[in-house]
């Protein structure tokens, strides 16, 4: 795993864990259904994965965002001293 | 000058004109709510309040569908290079949404009789549903209408195999605004499942259909606006959609806190409306790049300033102001008080409505055939009503927080003779907001209607200075400091909202919360003005420079 997916991980474990942290239920006598004690950590397990699923995918997918600027950026420089337009990006 | 390339793409100048109109209605009726609050006696009998405050909640959404409709139909022809399909529909579409507007602000005329004409266990004339309180008969209309859009849309648009991620993100939002709306067409006798469905509806719409709908057209007019590149801005899209998905399907939990349904929602609902914020980040992000890629001038600046308004309106009310209170536990606090509807109310109009507004602008000339326009009006008129409705957001917080201490933590639920006295500061400064915002609206009604019609005044051109100080180019860096201020602001709110489960300020003192809020609002929102004010200056000294050459084209940046 690079460097960079390790740090992304790292910051959507701490996200998450203090998502996580805020999440208690207001009630905690954990009483109302399910009243599996079992079943709570199960919750809480599964959110928790959940989560570092969705704040890895926003992390890696941002990254992603400022690449495509760049790269369009060196396109757009490269276009200008070539004298090509190569901004026409018609939808 | 950018003409309009397919006829039918003027089908949508009605809509975004019945929009104006109906916002005006709507600012209003707000501003009759805000006397209604310094008096309650006022208009008692004839216009109370409650139906006042469905008139104007109800309107809300009527307005932003129209403005999703009239850019629904601006973009449709170009994203499928063609014209609309049944122009004639769309025609009975347009008179379908009068007479549903008609309805809802007459049926709350018999709800204030307690008239509900029932038939077969529905009530087909008004049915008090907050939001979605058009009885039966209205809702198989609006049933019909939305069929309608789809069915323009999807007609219009090339075989399936064709579409992009704007095409994907508009055919789906047009399909799922219809088909979530059927789960608000039944009446329910209990009224825990009712609440459930009605917040299915209401949820499901605003932050799983319509932020789709919003994410696509943002895209698609920063396309047109920059020329941006639509494959990165398709990328964009999809992962603003998937995101919005991805936490807002479970986040819609949040509205199940406290009507009866089980104890694990407040789980659930928390952990994930937690994650909501984040397609909201990334369309902030996508906004900046995309309007600094090429570093031209935008021409314009009325169309773009709503368009930044609504991303950034969107980041600060849906998702700052959102993530303050959606946890169960500052929930239980902030549910149903003023410290809501400062979420609500910056959310709405400022993710929903500024969208319409900023299609409005963009598009609204180009059908006038107008070569140029005085941007002036439409300037000020943005600054009016986005510091109006920062004002307002600011109100309705520090009146929010002062009535969660008084009402749920001292437990003086005498509204008339403790709540309401202890709020009045915050009773007094929404009216001000409220006519700040209202003479903003005024204004961008009538420069919207008149646009063309008037002689035009000339442009004032700034004399070229070399841009400094609040003028030079905006950084990705200093974007990412005014972003993390806001959040810092917003986590100094969610500590406050925090705070009111603290021991020492359930026996009586208000220090921790007031002082939280206290900071924690008025630096939200003052960063919030500050870093727009940033942003719109950094762009208008990109037009300047250009001003002194010729060709500033309507619509588009010089190419």
């Amino acid at each position: 795993m690079s460097r960079e997916r390790i740090i992304r991980m790292g910051v959507a474990i701490v996200a998450s864990a203090v998502s996580l942290a805020l999440s208690w239920p207001y009630w905690r006598d954990f009483e109302y259904w399910p009243e599996s004690r079992a079943m709570w950590l199960a919750y809480f397990a599964l959110g928790f994965v959940l989560a570092v699923y969705v704040f890895y995918a926003f992390l890696g997918r941002l990254g992603t965002l400022f690449l495509h600027d760049a790269l369009e950026r060196a396109q757009r420089l490269q276009g200008a001293a070539t004298g090509d337009s190569a901004e026409e990006h018609k939808p | 000058m950018i003409r309009i390339e397919y006829q039918t793409q003027r089908l949508s100048l009605r809509f975004f004109m019945l929009m104006l109109v109906l916002f005006f209605f709507q600012a209003g009726f707000g501003l009759l709510l805000t006397a209604q609050h310094i008096d309650p006696s006022l208009l008692a009998g004839t216009l109370n309040f409650n139906i006042v405050r469905a008139e104007h909640t109800n309107l809300g959404i009527l307005w932003v569908l129209c403005g999703f409709i009239g850019a629904i139909l601006y973009v449709g022809p170009l994203l499928s290079k063609r014209e609309l399909a049944a122009p004639a529909l769309i025609k009975f579409l347009f008179y379908a949404v009068i007479a549903v507007v008609v309805w809802n602000v007459v049926a709350q005329l018999y709800a204030q009789q307690g008239l509900a004409l029932w038939y077969m266990g529905q009530p087909l004339l008004q049915e008090g549903l907050e939001y979605l309180e058009g009885g039966r008969i209205v809702d198989i209309v609006i049933l019909i209408g939305f069929a309608i859009l789809c069915y323009v849309v999807l007609r219009t648009f090339p075989r399936v195999k064709d579409w992009n991620e704007i095409h994907w993100g508009l055919g789906l939002g047009v399909i799922a605004l219809t088909f979530v709306w059927i789960f608000g067409m039944f009446f329910v006798a209990r009224l825990d499942l009712q609440e459930y469905f009605r917040w299915y509806v209401v949820h499901y719409w605003v932050e799983g259909v319509w932020e789709v709908i919003h994410i696509s057209l943002v895209g698609f007019f920063l396309v047109l606006m920059f020329k941006a590149d639509v494959k990165s801005v398709g990328f964009a899209v999809f992962w603003g959609i998937a995101l919005v998905w991805l936490s807002g399907l479970l986040g819609n939990a949040h509205h199940y806190f406290w009507i009866g349904t089980p104890e694990f929602w407040q789980f659930w609902g928390s952990l994930f409306s937690a994650l909501e914020p984040l397609p909201l980040i990334f369309c902030f992000w996508h906004i900046y790049l995309d309007a600094h890629q090429d570093g031209k001038p935008v021409a314009n600046m009325p169309a773009f300033s709503f368009l930044l308004g609504s991303v950034v309106l969107e980041q600060v009310g849906a998702g700052i102001l959102g993530f303050t209170m959606t946890f169960a536990l500052t929930n239980v606090w902030s549910h149903g008080t003023w410290v809501t509807l400062s979420h609500a109310h910056l959310a709405l109009f400022g993710t929903f409505g500024m969208l319409g507004l900023a299609a409005a602008y963009y598009t609204v000339p180009q059908m006038r055939d107008l070569a140029g326009f005085d941007q002036r009006p439409g300037r000020l008129a943005f600054w009016l009503v986005f510091t109006g409705m920062l004002g307002l957001g600011f109100a309705f917080a520090i009146g929010g927080t002062v009535q969660v201490f008084v009402y749920r933590t001292l437990g003086l639920d005498w509204f008339g003779g403790d709540v309401a006295p202890a709020m009045q500061v915050a009773k007094l400064l929404v009216p001000v907001f409220g006519l700040v915002f209202m003479v903003g609206v005024c204004l961008l009604v009538y420069d919207l209607l008149t646009l063309g019609m008037r002689a035009r005044a000339s442009d004032e051109t700034a004399p070229a200075v070399a841009p400094s100080g609040w003028r030079r180019p905006l950084s990705g860096w200093e974007t990412g400091l005014w972003l993390l201020a806001m959040w810092v602001f917003g986590a100094i709110i969610t500590l406050g909202l925090l705070s009111f489960n603290l021991p020492t300020v359930r026996e009586g003192s208000r220090l921790f919360p007031y002082l939280m809020a206290g900071i924690g609002y008025p630096g939200l929102l003052l960063t919030t003005l500050l870093f727009v004010a940033r942003f719109l200056r950094s762009l208008d000294a990109r037009g300047q420079a250009a001003t002194a050459a010729p060709g500033v084209l309507l619509g588009h940046a010089l190419p």
